[in-house]
């Protein structure tokens, strides 16, 4: 409220706004402070901490109570939650009911625990979660506050990464039961469809999605980004082709479709988010921009240079779309990790401590220079711009 | 408008009591209907996260199943007339089957687990260690088995 003030003050010294519109916005959002996102917060965080309890109670196994009662109480408690959040339901929507959609989600996946408890249910865990996202979708449809969203969408993604993980390796023919060829697989096929579900979501404004997505593709898309880096710095890189590549490649060429249909994307972005998906992909082919089955390096020093232009690459090209769709947060967050690899290279010390620091002392350099050049470029076209009028 | 959007809202919250019900009584019906078989099992005592502490284990089919290097999605045990495995379609002369997967060169068919109460959970993994338990199970006509009871000694492990 404070930085709000502050700024609504600035604005009417700068005779942006009148007195009258600055002190008709201080009364509106005033007004809106008992209902505000902190109580709001607050409030899904208890209840679905009293979720995961439950989860836990079901968990303990009161098998001297029969069958029959456990369920009965489960589904009489769904129901009471159910009907709160009915009788409580109104369109401008209020924290109560939002908490109670976020209990509701915690206690359906409660009762599929419970019911695997009760019939001894050995099946996959990915077939439970994707048989919840099933049921509780049309709900978490109604909510307006994020963390349902969130809830949904974390679940979503885990239930479609363990499956891809669970089927690669059936498909596959393995000895052992962990591969992490097919873990990093199966990370990458859960990138891609987070990146489908988001541009899906702008291209069809399914609006109460997109952050959600958004930000899962974006978390599991550095992830990716990091492993390959740590995988390729090390020269742990399997000779043999990733399984369910051929897949990813699939899924690649359909976000890289969705993402040309994007209006929301300049077709600067667009281009340069095409790069970045294509470039991480050849990235995890073993062969494409790396030597598999090279030595690999004494202890912790990774000396690949390669591996960290990828990354570097990768993050100039997400630093330069924040840039173009002007997202503030996301280009400081790409400023950040920039900053993190160069340190990384730093420590990696190709080539000896000397090399290394003229190494970054250029790339620093060039940044400023970059920025120099940027911010020069920006006054000489408005200049161009006056002029022309 | 507003009358269509909550009956929209009542169906959002009357779809996972739905699903939830038509999940249990599934369970419930394939306990119910089918034939019983009693197998000896060897287990330990893992945990999950969601529905607590199980019993997990070998179950002795009386065959070694599954003895390919290679992981098959769809496999089965005939228990009668004889006992055999088979990759892919049950042979037509098999009356009592169970169907499963060959992963990592075990055979699974969704009976792997029995949870147990927290309490109990060192007690019945040392009985069944020493070979002591067996699993009552129920087997419907297309294969699918479902746990019934989990005994000791022959007698269900709650009389215990």
């Amino acid at each position: 409220m404070d930085k709000l003030e502050k700024r609504l003050k600035d604005w009417r010294r700068q005779q942006l706004i009148d007195s009258d519109t600055l002190q008709r916005i201080l009364a509106y959002e005033s007004g809106r402070g008992h209902d505000g996102w902190q109580w709001r917060t607050l409030l899904i965080l208890g209840l679905s901490i009293i979720g995961i309890g439950t989860v836990s109670l079901i968990a303990a196994n009161w098998a001297s109570i029969p069958d029959a009662i456990k369920l009965g109480a489960n589904f009489l408690l769904l129901a009471l939650v159910a009907a709160g959040i009915y009788l409580n339901w109104n369109d401008g929507g209020h924290a109560w009911v939002e908490a109670l959609i976020v209990l509701f989600q915690v206690l359906c996946l409660a009762s599929i625990g419970l019911i695997a408890q009760i019939y001894h249910l050995s099946g996959k865990p990915w077939l439970a979660l994707g048989y919840w996202t099933m049921m509780t979708l049309p709900i978490t449809l109604f909510a307006r506050a994020q963390p349902a969203r969130w809830l949904w969408t974390s679940l979503l993604l885990l239930a479609f990464g363990m499956a891809s993980n669970d089927l690669l390796t059936l498909r596959e023919n393995p000895v052992h039961r962990f591969s992490e060829d097919t873990a990093l697989s199966a990370w990458l096929l859960t990138t891609l469809f987070a990146g489908i579900l988001h541009s899906l979501s702008e291209s069809l404004n399914w609006q109460r999605f997109r952050w959600a997505f958004g930000f899962a593709w974006l978390l599991l898309g550095l992830g990716l980004v990091t492993a390959l880096d740590i995988i390729h710095s090390l020269h742990e890189t399997s000779p043999r082709q990733l399984p369910g590549l051929s897949i990813a490649s699939g899924l690649a060429a359909l976000l890289i479709l969705l993402l040309a249909l994007r209006r929301d994307l300049r077709p600067m972005s667009r281009v340069i988010v095409t790069v970045v998906v294509l470039l991480v992909l050849a990235a995890s082919h073993p062969s494409l921009l790396f030597n598999p089955g090279e030595s690999q390096p004494s202890g912790f020093e990774g000396n690949d240079i390669r591996a960290a232009i990828v990354t570097l690459t990768v993050l100039a090209g997400g630093l330069a779309v924040s840039s173009l769709q002007g997202w503030r947060w996301a280009f400081q967050l790409f400023t950040l990790l920039i900053g993190v690899r160069f340190y990384a290279i730093y420590l990696q010390a190709f080539g000896g401590l000397a090399a290394t620091g003229i190494g970054l002392i250029i790339s620093g350099a060039l940044i400023i220079a970059m920025v120099y050049l940027w911010r020069r470029s920006i006054q000489l076209f408005s200049r161009i711009r006056e002029l022309a009028r | 408008m507003k009358a269509r959007r909550r009956l929209f809202l009542a169906v959002a919250l009357a779809l996972p009591l739905v699903m939830l019900a038509a999940m249990a009584l599934n369970h419930q019906w394939r306990r119910d209907h089918g034939r019983q078989v009693v197998l000896p099992i060897q287990g330990f005592d893992p945990r999950d996260l969601l529905a607590g502490h199980y019993l997990r284990y070998r179950i002795d089919y009386g065959i070694e199943p599954c003895q390919a290097q290679r992981n098959l999605p769809d496999a089965s045990i005939c228990l009668q007339p004889e006992r055999r495995f088979s990759a892919g379609d049950t042979p037509s002369d098999c009356t009592v089957y169970i169907r499963g997967q060959c992963r990592h060169g075990r055979f699974e068919a969704g009976i792997e687990r029995f949870y147990i109460p927290e309490a109990k959970a060192s007690e019945l993994e040392a009985l069944a260690r020493k070979k002591r338990a067996t699993l009552r199970l129920s087997v419907t006509a297309d294969g699918q088995a479902s746990i019934r009871e989990l005994l000791i000694d022959g007698k269900s492990w709650r009389s215990r």
